[in-house]
Protein backbone atom coordinates (compact mmCIF):
# COMPACT_ATOMS: atom_id res chain seq x y z
CA UNK A 1 0.00 0.00 0.00
CA UNK A 2 2.86 2.44 0.82
CA UNK A 3 4.83 1.41 -1.73
CA UNK A 4 2.14 1.76 -4.29
CA UNK A 5 0.96 5.60 -3.31
CA UNK A 6 5.07 6.21 -3.27
CA UNK A 7 5.07 5.13 -6.24
CA UNK A 8 1.74 6.94 -7.57
CA UNK A 9 3.50 10.49 -6.24
CA UNK A 10 7.13 9.59 -7.82
CA UNK A 11 5.33 8.51 -11.00
CA UNK A 12 2.75 11.77 -11.05
CA UNK A 13 5.34 13.89 -10.02
CA UNK A 14 7.67 13.49 -12.48
CA UNK A 15 4.46 13.82 -15.31
CA UNK A 16 3.46 16.77 -13.46
CA UNK A 17 6.95 18.69 -14.28
CA UNK A 18 7.25 17.37 -17.92
CA UNK A 19 3.54 18.22 -19.17
CA UNK A 20 4.75 21.31 -20.97
CA UNK A 21 1.36 22.37 -22.92
CA UNK A 22 -0.77 20.88 -20.85
CA UNK A 23 -2.64 17.87 -19.24
CA UNK A 24 -3.30 16.14 -22.75
CA UNK A 25 0.76 16.77 -23.58
CA UNK A 26 1.34 14.23 -20.95
CA UNK A 27 -1.26 11.74 -21.62
CA UNK A 28 0.97 9.42 -23.75
CA UNK A 29 3.63 9.00 -21.08
CA UNK A 30 0.83 8.40 -18.87
CA UNK A 31 -0.40 5.52 -20.89
CA UNK A 32 3.15 4.10 -20.98
CA UNK A 33 4.01 4.41 -17.51
CA UNK A 34 0.51 3.41 -15.73
CA UNK A 35 0.34 0.33 -17.88
CA UNK A 36 3.84 -0.71 -17.35
CA UNK A 37 2.91 -0.52 -13.61
CA UNK A 38 -0.06 -2.32 -14.16
CA UNK A 39 -2.10 0.02 -12.77
CA UNK A 40 -4.87 -0.11 -15.42
CA UNK A 41 -5.22 -1.52 -19.30
CA UNK A 42 -4.47 0.05 -22.07
CA UNK A 43 -8.51 -0.09 -22.72
CA UNK A 44 -9.45 1.10 -18.94
CA UNK A 45 -7.04 4.32 -19.15
CA UNK A 46 -9.20 4.73 -22.63
CA UNK A 47 -12.40 4.65 -20.09
CA UNK A 48 -11.07 6.30 -17.58
CA UNK A 49 -10.07 9.17 -20.08
CA UNK A 50 -13.68 9.30 -21.28
CA UNK A 51 -14.86 9.43 -17.72
CA UNK A 52 -12.41 12.53 -16.80
CA UNK A 53 -13.48 14.50 -19.81
CA UNK A 54 -17.30 13.94 -19.64
CA UNK A 55 -17.44 14.74 -16.23
CA UNK A 56 -16.82 18.37 -14.48
CA UNK A 57 -13.30 19.99 -14.04
CA UNK A 58 -10.18 20.29 -15.63
CA UNK A 59 -9.49 16.37 -17.91
CA UNK A 60 -6.89 15.88 -15.34
CA UNK A 61 -9.33 14.69 -13.01
CA UNK A 62 -7.99 11.15 -14.77
CA UNK A 63 -4.81 11.17 -12.34
CA UNK A 64 -7.57 11.18 -9.70
CA UNK A 65 -9.12 8.11 -11.30
CA UNK A 66 -6.10 6.16 -11.64
CA UNK A 67 -4.76 7.04 -8.01
CA UNK A 68 -8.27 5.99 -6.58
CA UNK A 69 -8.19 2.50 -8.89
CA UNK A 70 -4.44 1.63 -7.18
CA UNK A 71 -5.53 2.73 -3.44
CA UNK A 72 -8.65 4.11 -2.45
CA UNK A 73 -9.59 7.64 -1.37
CA UNK A 74 -5.70 8.27 0.07
CA UNK A 75 -4.32 6.63 -3.91
CA UNK A 76 -6.58 9.56 -5.37
CA UNK A 77 -5.67 12.32 -3.44
CA UNK A 78 -1.65 11.60 -3.56
CA UNK A 79 -2.23 11.08 -7.35
CA UNK A 80 -3.78 14.97 -7.59
CA UNK A 81 -1.91 16.39 -5.48
CA UNK A 82 1.62 15.00 -7.41
CA UNK A 83 0.26 15.67 -10.22
CA UNK A 84 -1.14 19.53 -8.85
CA UNK A 85 1.33 20.26 -6.75
CA UNK A 86 5.07 21.09 -9.05
CA UNK A 87 3.49 22.25 -11.64
CA UNK A 88 1.61 24.61 -9.54
CA UNK A 89 4.78 25.76 -7.70
CA UNK A 90 6.47 26.70 -10.79
CA UNK A 91 3.15 28.48 -12.14
CA UNK A 92 3.65 30.49 -8.57
CA UNK A 93 6.61 31.53 -9.21
CA UNK A 94 6.66 32.50 -12.60
CA UNK A 95 3.89 34.46 -11.93
CA UNK A 96 5.52 36.52 -9.36
CA UNK A 97 8.52 36.80 -11.73
CA UNK A 98 7.76 36.43 -15.21
CA UNK A 99 5.38 39.11 -15.36
CA UNK A 100 7.79 41.81 -13.95
CA UNK A 101 10.49 40.49 -16.87
CA UNK A 102 10.96 42.79 -19.90
CA UNK A 103 9.74 42.00 -23.29
CA UNK A 104 13.04 40.11 -24.18
CA UNK A 105 13.54 38.16 -27.54
CA UNK A 106 14.63 35.11 -25.13
CA UNK A 107 11.54 35.28 -23.12
CA UNK A 108 9.50 35.73 -26.44
CA UNK A 109 11.83 32.91 -28.12
CA UNK A 110 10.77 30.36 -24.92
CA UNK A 111 7.18 31.35 -25.81
CA UNK A 112 7.23 30.64 -29.60
CA UNK A 113 9.79 27.90 -29.44
CA UNK A 114 7.72 25.47 -26.72
CA UNK A 115 4.43 25.87 -28.83
CA UNK A 116 5.55 23.07 -31.52
CA UNK A 117 6.45 21.13 -28.63
CA UNK A 118 3.30 21.04 -27.10
CA UNK A 119 1.29 20.47 -30.56
CA UNK A 120 2.96 17.81 -31.08
CA UNK A 121 3.01 16.71 -27.57
CA UNK A 122 -0.69 17.18 -27.60
CA UNK A 123 -1.27 15.26 -31.12
CA UNK A 124 1.33 12.28 -30.11
CA UNK A 125 -1.38 11.58 -26.79
CA UNK A 126 -4.44 11.16 -29.64
CA UNK A 127 -2.22 9.02 -31.87
CA UNK A 128 -1.54 6.79 -28.39
CA UNK A 129 -5.38 7.06 -27.33
CA UNK A 130 -6.33 6.30 -30.66
CA UNK A 131 -4.10 3.03 -30.81
CA UNK A 132 -5.53 1.68 -27.86
CA UNK A 133 -9.36 1.78 -28.67
CA UNK A 134 -10.99 -1.61 -29.66
CA UNK A 135 -11.14 -0.39 -33.47
CA UNK A 136 -8.80 1.93 -34.09
CA UNK A 137 -9.71 2.89 -37.54
CA UNK A 138 -13.21 3.76 -36.18
CA UNK A 139 -12.31 5.62 -32.76
CA UNK A 140 -9.90 7.96 -35.39
CA UNK A 141 -12.66 8.73 -37.95
CA UNK A 142 -14.63 9.34 -35.36
CA UNK A 143 -12.33 11.76 -33.46
CA UNK A 144 -11.53 13.33 -36.93
CA UNK A 145 -15.76 14.39 -37.19
CA UNK A 146 -15.40 15.72 -33.99
CA UNK A 147 -12.53 17.61 -34.24
CA UNK A 148 -14.01 19.50 -37.83
CA UNK A 149 -17.60 19.77 -35.95
CA UNK A 150 -15.75 21.83 -33.27
CA UNK A 151 -13.31 24.11 -35.48
CA UNK A 152 -16.55 24.73 -37.73
CA UNK A 153 -19.25 25.35 -36.19
CA UNK A 154 -20.26 26.40 -32.16
CA UNK A 155 -21.07 22.93 -30.92
CA UNK A 156 -21.14 22.31 -27.14
CA UNK A 157 -18.64 19.49 -26.63
CA UNK A 158 -20.69 17.55 -23.82
CA UNK A 159 -23.30 17.11 -26.68
CA UNK A 160 -20.87 16.07 -28.96
CA UNK A 161 -20.14 13.75 -26.31
CA UNK A 162 -23.74 12.47 -25.26
CA UNK A 163 -24.19 12.36 -28.90
CA UNK A 164 -21.32 9.95 -30.02
CA UNK A 165 -21.56 7.73 -26.83
CA UNK A 166 -25.57 7.35 -28.20
CA UNK A 167 -24.60 6.40 -31.36
CA UNK A 168 -22.14 4.17 -30.77
CA UNK A 169 -24.88 2.61 -28.39
CA UNK A 170 -27.23 2.05 -30.66
CA UNK A 171 -25.14 0.67 -33.07
CA UNK A 172 -23.81 -1.43 -30.84
CA UNK B 1 -4.25 24.87 -25.16
CA UNK B 2 -8.33 25.54 -25.00
CA UNK B 3 -8.52 28.87 -27.53
CA UNK B 4 -10.52 31.29 -26.58
CA UNK B 5 -12.75 33.06 -28.72
CA UNK B 6 -12.64 36.76 -28.29
CA UNK B 7 -15.68 38.64 -29.92
CA UNK B 8 -14.92 42.58 -31.68
CA UNK B 9 -17.17 44.13 -29.11
CA UNK B 10 -14.68 41.98 -26.74
CA UNK B 11 -12.00 43.23 -28.47
CA UNK B 12 -12.72 46.74 -27.57
CA UNK B 13 -13.43 45.79 -23.86
CA UNK B 14 -9.62 45.06 -23.81
CA UNK B 15 -8.32 48.33 -24.98
CA UNK B 16 -10.39 49.96 -21.67
CA UNK B 17 -8.09 48.82 -19.23
CA UNK B 18 -9.42 51.54 -16.76
CA UNK B 19 -12.52 49.99 -16.61
CA UNK B 20 -14.38 49.72 -13.23
CA UNK B 21 -12.44 47.06 -11.75
CA UNK B 22 -13.72 45.55 -8.54
CA UNK B 23 -11.77 45.05 -5.24
CA UNK B 24 -10.12 42.15 -5.16
CA UNK B 25 -12.27 39.39 -3.72
CA UNK B 26 -12.20 37.46 -0.03
CA UNK B 27 -10.25 33.95 -0.02
CA UNK B 28 -13.76 32.24 0.27
CA UNK B 29 -15.88 34.10 -2.67
CA UNK B 30 -12.15 33.30 -4.76
CA UNK B 31 -12.63 29.56 -4.05
CA UNK B 32 -16.32 29.37 -4.57
CA UNK B 33 -16.30 31.09 -7.61
CA UNK B 34 -13.29 28.61 -8.97
CA UNK B 35 -16.11 25.92 -7.58
CA UNK B 36 -18.45 27.10 -9.61
CA UNK B 37 -16.19 27.29 -12.69
CA UNK B 38 -14.81 23.97 -11.87
CA UNK B 39 -18.53 22.27 -11.57
CA UNK B 40 -19.79 23.87 -14.74
CA UNK B 41 -16.96 23.41 -16.83
CA UNK B 42 -17.50 20.00 -19.24
CA UNK B 43 -15.07 18.51 -22.06
CA UNK B 44 -12.34 21.41 -22.00
CA UNK B 45 -12.71 24.80 -22.58
CA UNK B 46 -12.47 25.83 -18.88
CA UNK B 47 -10.50 28.63 -20.06
CA UNK B 48 -12.93 30.33 -21.34
CA UNK B 49 -15.47 29.66 -18.53
CA UNK B 50 -12.48 31.43 -16.12
CA UNK B 51 -12.76 34.07 -18.43
CA UNK B 52 -15.88 34.72 -18.48
CA UNK B 53 -16.81 34.74 -14.65
CA UNK B 54 -13.57 36.66 -13.67
CA UNK B 55 -12.96 39.02 -16.72
CA UNK B 56 -16.61 39.76 -17.26
CA UNK B 57 -18.87 39.00 -14.61
CA UNK B 58 -16.79 40.00 -11.32
CA UNK B 59 -14.65 42.53 -12.81
CA UNK B 60 -11.60 40.85 -11.04
CA UNK B 61 -9.09 40.78 -13.80
CA UNK B 62 -8.35 43.25 -16.61
CA UNK B 63 -8.78 41.41 -20.31
CA UNK B 64 -5.24 42.11 -21.11
CA UNK B 65 -3.79 40.80 -18.18
CA UNK B 66 -5.53 37.78 -18.00
CA UNK B 67 -4.44 36.64 -21.57
CA UNK B 68 -1.04 37.35 -20.97
CA UNK B 69 -1.63 34.97 -18.21
CA UNK B 70 -3.58 32.22 -20.35
CA UNK B 71 -0.56 32.05 -22.81
CA UNK B 72 1.94 31.87 -20.19
CA UNK B 73 -0.06 29.05 -18.57
CA UNK B 74 -0.35 27.02 -22.18
CA UNK B 75 3.37 26.76 -21.95
CA UNK B 76 4.11 26.21 -18.60
CA UNK B 77 4.34 22.41 -17.44
CA UNK B 78 0.78 21.79 -15.77
CA UNK B 79 -3.05 21.38 -16.59
CA UNK B 80 -3.78 24.81 -18.38
CA UNK B 81 -7.13 25.50 -16.13
CA UNK B 82 -5.21 24.76 -13.08
CA UNK B 83 -2.00 26.83 -13.64
CA UNK B 84 -4.40 29.20 -14.73
CA UNK B 85 -6.69 29.61 -11.77
CA UNK B 86 -3.21 29.69 -9.61
CA UNK B 87 -1.86 32.55 -11.72
CA UNK B 88 -5.43 34.10 -11.55
CA UNK B 89 -5.38 33.54 -7.35
CA UNK B 90 -1.90 34.39 -7.17
CA UNK B 91 -2.33 37.82 -9.04
CA UNK B 92 -5.35 38.33 -6.62
CA UNK B 93 -4.58 37.32 -3.52
CA UNK B 94 -0.94 35.86 -3.79
CA UNK B 95 0.47 32.98 -2.11
CA UNK B 96 -3.17 32.17 -0.50
CA UNK B 97 -5.17 32.92 -3.47
CA UNK B 98 -3.74 30.58 -5.55
CA UNK B 99 -4.41 28.06 -3.07
CA UNK B 100 -7.88 28.73 -3.14
CA UNK B 101 -8.30 29.17 -6.34
CA UNK B 102 -6.49 25.93 -6.90
CA UNK B 103 -8.89 24.36 -4.32
CA UNK B 104 -11.49 25.59 -5.79
CA UNK B 105 -11.25 24.38 -9.42
CA UNK B 106 -10.01 20.77 -8.29
CA UNK B 107 -11.41 19.45 -5.36
CA UNK B 108 -15.23 19.38 -5.87
CA UNK B 109 -14.82 17.92 -9.21
CA UNK B 110 -12.83 15.28 -7.27
CA UNK B 111 -15.22 14.08 -5.45
CA UNK B 112 -17.98 13.17 -8.79
CA UNK B 113 -14.74 11.91 -10.08
CA UNK B 114 -14.44 9.01 -7.66
CA UNK B 115 -18.05 8.24 -7.81
CA UNK B 116 -18.14 7.66 -11.47
CA UNK B 117 -15.24 5.59 -10.61
CA UNK B 118 -16.85 3.89 -8.32
CA UNK B 119 -20.06 3.03 -10.71
CA UNK B 120 -17.38 2.50 -13.43
CA UNK B 121 -16.21 -0.04 -11.31
CA UNK B 122 -19.68 -1.80 -10.95
CA UNK B 123 -20.76 -1.59 -14.35
CA UNK B 124 -17.70 -0.56 -16.20
CA UNK B 125 -17.46 -3.69 -17.84
CA UNK B 126 -21.06 -4.40 -19.41
CA UNK B 127 -21.23 -4.56 -23.05
CA UNK B 128 -23.51 -1.34 -22.99
CA UNK B 129 -21.77 0.52 -20.92
CA UNK B 130 -18.35 -0.19 -23.26
CA UNK B 131 -20.05 0.72 -26.15
CA UNK B 132 -20.83 4.06 -24.28
CA UNK B 133 -17.13 4.86 -23.22
CA UNK B 134 -15.93 3.54 -26.86
CA UNK B 135 -17.50 6.31 -28.39
CA UNK B 136 -17.36 8.96 -25.64
CA UNK B 137 -13.29 8.51 -25.71
CA UNK B 138 -13.49 8.55 -29.28
CA UNK B 139 -15.02 11.61 -29.30
CA UNK B 140 -13.01 13.43 -26.71
CA UNK B 141 -10.10 12.58 -28.19
CA UNK B 142 -11.83 14.79 -31.11
CA UNK B 143 -11.90 17.16 -27.94
CA UNK B 144 -7.93 16.62 -27.74
CA UNK B 145 -7.30 16.56 -31.95
CA UNK B 146 -9.30 20.52 -31.75
CA UNK B 147 -7.50 21.79 -29.45
CA UNK B 148 -3.87 20.43 -30.63
CA UNK B 149 -4.91 21.87 -34.29
CA UNK B 150 -6.08 24.97 -33.27
CA UNK B 151 -3.21 25.86 -30.86
CA UNK B 152 -1.05 24.94 -34.02
CA UNK B 153 -3.77 27.44 -36.48
CA UNK B 154 -2.89 30.06 -33.82
CA UNK B 155 0.63 29.99 -32.91
CA UNK B 156 2.51 28.19 -35.40
CA UNK B 157 4.26 30.22 -38.38
CA UNK B 158 5.24 28.27 -40.90
CA UNK B 159 6.17 24.82 -42.55
CA UNK B 160 9.52 24.48 -39.64
CA UNK B 161 6.90 24.26 -37.22
CA UNK B 162 4.91 21.49 -38.45
CA UNK B 163 8.16 19.42 -39.10
CA UNK B 164 9.20 19.69 -35.31
CA UNK B 165 5.56 18.83 -34.48
CA UNK B 166 5.57 16.45 -36.65
CA UNK B 167 8.79 14.77 -35.12
CA UNK B 168 7.83 15.03 -31.50
CA UNK B 169 4.96 13.21 -32.95
CA UNK B 170 6.38 10.47 -34.78
CA UNK B 171 9.04 10.04 -31.54
CA UNK B 172 6.09 9.87 -28.65
CA UNK B 173 3.44 8.43 -30.74
CA UNK B 174 4.37 5.91 -32.74
CA UNK B 175 8.05 5.36 -31.61
CA UNK B 176 6.96 5.54 -27.88
CA UNK B 177 9.55 7.26 -26.58
CA UNK B 178 9.67 8.84 -23.59
CA UNK B 179 8.59 12.44 -23.52
CA UNK B 180 11.77 14.31 -21.71
CA UNK B 181 13.60 12.51 -24.94
CA UNK B 182 11.31 14.00 -27.24
CA UNK B 183 11.38 17.22 -25.22
CA UNK B 184 15.33 17.03 -24.54
CA UNK B 185 15.55 16.63 -28.70
CA UNK B 186 13.26 18.86 -30.18
CA UNK B 187 13.27 21.76 -27.57
CA UNK B 188 16.41 23.67 -27.47
CA UNK B 189 16.27 23.34 -31.66
CA UNK B 190 12.91 24.56 -31.06
CA UNK B 191 13.29 27.70 -29.03
CA UNK B 192 16.58 28.90 -30.81
CA UNK B 193 14.73 28.84 -34.42
CA UNK B 194 12.15 30.87 -32.74
CA UNK B 195 15.10 33.23 -31.15
CA UNK B 196 16.58 33.45 -34.35
CA UNK B 197 13.18 34.40 -36.17
CA UNK B 198 12.44 37.11 -33.33
CA UNK B 199 15.83 39.08 -34.30
CA UNK B 200 14.58 39.85 -37.66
Amino acid sequence: MLRNLADLARVFATLSLISIGGGSAVIAEMQRQVTAHNWVTPREFLDFYAIARSAPGPGMQLVTLIGWRVAGWMGALVASVAMFLPSGLLVYLVTTVWGRLPESRWKQAITKGLAPLAVGLTLASVVTLLRSADHPLVAAATSLVCAVALMSARVSPLLLLALIGAAYVVAG
Amino acid sequence: MQGIDLQPSERSLAMTPDQARAEPPGLLALALSFARIGMSSFGGGNAAWIRRELVERRRWLAQDEFLTGYAMCQVMPGATTVNLSIFCGTKLRGAAGALSACAGIVLPPMLIIVLAGLAYSYVGKSPLVQHLLAGVSAAAVGLTLQMGLSSARRSFGGWIEWLLALAVIAMVGWLRWPILDAIASVGPLSILLAYHRAGR
